[in-house]
């Protein structure tokens, strides 16, 4: 800056010159507020040339820092001589300077006693840019979130894959391959603790006939009723899966033959009582058969539990369907 | 050293009357209401700090620390768990995003909030004690508390430890404010804020 500025009457101000080489904004208060010293920093960021400011009192200048929670702690640093730290992130501004983008630049102002050579105390406020520092450490703070983000999105997808690969699209019941996987391990683990388990395969009755009649998507529509109907009446330990077209499989665990024939016939009851209807409007009712086998020392081979239930469920078909038939071994 | 109950009561009232400003202070620039007392005030050797006595000594913690120097000598702490730090932050600036660190910006208002606290307790202190005292400007540090007293508290220091509690829209941030005191500061500190104790 060319223009330079005569002391201030009455005020030293030959020690503070070394503060126009700080790169800090610098300037000092009287204990009214008023201003003695501008630097050069100042000069440059406000626009307000240190002559024209000098003597003028702060909260006339800048009203907001009339407010008390400036003042009261300005004139802390007069009174208790405790410095006064202000942060950017609780202040828009201490001294507002605009931007080209309409915003504030950023400030982390600090206030402290000095004392001049007539034991007088002035306030020294010094104020330090933040602006870039604080866009860049926006900026790395937005990078790593995304960057969290896009981990925690990655293990989402995954899992969904690990689920897609295990579950049925359709019915979101096991499918094929793990149901006969969850009645190995079931099966096994009953054998081993000697516990109860029970086996159920399902049929959809006349299920060519309802594709037919209705088209496919009513079609699915039946299988994911169904699919929907038996999650809701088993237990969250048992498992039910998808075990082929319109066929599918129920495992429970720790229970009987009676107890898995009342639960099925709970099912078969409710498939019964559900009304579907078709793209033209017409309501329809369906029906399944189902086959219920228990482990026992004599029977606990996977295979062959699906197989005496498949057996359990022909006979079913063949006494008339829409029915729940226990297996019992051929006389 | 044992407080006596008149000491006690004088050392945490003038403690809570500087609360009770920062308080103020804190209530015109936050957003919401805040509330800041000291439900608890403790007198402790280093000695009986190090032997476990009061804190865990390996929490780590982020604490603001402010020197004074002149009637009384020794140095002033707010120091919080560094969630909890975050928490007081993302309350009183009403950003509510909580970064797993502290980063910089929070730092420097964690420099401030930590300012206004302590400047309250140490200017209540100074108020009493009716001697005058230079300060340093605040500074945020992050470590054990251990690491804090050792690098800190020399032999005989005693130490004042009271519970910060602030209240922020009904949610609670616990931080302790630490006043490390020599000898003799303490001794003018004790007789002059309770004289017949």
């Amino acid at each position: 800056m060319e223009k330079r500025t005569p002391p201030a009457p009455g005020i030293d101000e030959t020690g503070f010159e070394a503060l126009n080489n700080i790169p800090l904004g610098a300037f000092i208060l009287r204990e009214d507020l008023t201003i003695i010293f501008w630097n050069t920093c100042m000069e440059l960021w406000t626009g307000t040339p240190r002559a024209s400011i000098i003597g003028g009192k702060i909260t006339l200048i800048y009203p907001h820092l009339a407010n008390a929670k400036y003042q009261g702690r300005l004139e802390g640093v007069f009174i208790s001589k405790t410095p006064a730290v202000f942060s950017s992130l609780l202040h828009k501004y201490f001294i507002p300077i605009l931007q080209k983008n309409g915003e504030f630049r950023a400030q982390l102002t600090t206030v402290t006693p000095i004392i001049n050579k007539d034991a007088r105390t002035l306030a020294l406020v010094t104020i330090q840019d933040v602006t870039e520092l604080n866009d860049r450490l926006r900026a790395y703070r937005d990078m790593r979130d995304k960057a969290i983000k896009e981990v925690e999105e990655r293990k989402r997808l995954e899992e969904r894959l690990r689920y897609d690969a295990t579950h049925d699209l359709l019915t979101n019941l096991l499918n094929h391959h793990n149901f006969v996987d969850a009645l190995d391990s079931a099966s096994h683990l009953a054998k081993r603790h000697s516990y109860p388990l029970s086996v159920c395969l399902w049929d959809v009755d006349f299920f060519k006939k309802v594709n037919d009649t209705y088209g496919h998507q009513i079609g699915d529509i039946v299988l994911v009723k169904f699919s929907e109907i038996i999650k809701g009446i088993i237990r969250h330990e048992d498992f039910a899966g998808r075990y082929g077209g319109e066929e599918f499989g129920v495992i429970l665990q720790h229970t009987e033959i009676h107890g898995a024939v009342h639960c099925m016939e709970r099912i078969l009851e409710a498939l019964r009582s559900t009304v579907f209807t078709s793209m033209d409007g017409v309501q329809f009712h369906v029906t399944a058969t189902c086959g219920v086998v228990e482990v026992n020392a004599a029977l606990n081979d996977p295979t062959e539990l699906l197989r005496a239930a498949d057996m359990a469920m022909y006979r079913g078909k063949e006494s008339g369907r829409n029915r729940v038939v226990a297996y019992t071994p051929e006389p | 050293m044992p407080l006596t109950p008149p000491q006690l009561d004088a050392l945490t009232e003038l403690i809570n009357i500087g609360l009770g400003r920062a308080a103020a202070i804190l209530n015109e620039m936050a957003t919401s209401h805040v509330k800041l007392v000291s439900p608890k005030i403790e007198v402790l050797s280093l000695e009986s700090i190090l032997m476990g006595k009061g804190r865990q000594l390996d929490a780590s913690l982020s604490a603001v620390k402010m020197s004074f120097m002149g009637t009384m000598a020794g140095s002033a702490f707010l120091a919080f768990p560094p969630e909890s730090a975050l928490r007081l932050v993302s309350l009183l600036t009403g950003e509510d995003r909580d970064s797993p660190d502290l980063d910089s910006l929070k730092m420097e208002t964690l420099n401030e909030v930590g300012n206004i606290v302590l400047n309250g307790v140490l200017g209540s202190i100074a108020n009493a004690l009716e001697g005058t005292m230079n300060y340093t400007i605040p500074s945020y540090q992050e470590g054990t508390l251990k690491a804090l007293f050792i690098e800190n508290v020399n032999e005989y220091d005693m130490v004042v430890l009271a519970v910060a509690e602030f209240s922020v829209e009904e949610r609670n941030v616990h931080g302790d404010t630490l006043l490390i005191l020599e000898p003799k500061s303490f001794r003018t500190l004790l007789t002059t804020i309770a004289p017949e104790g």
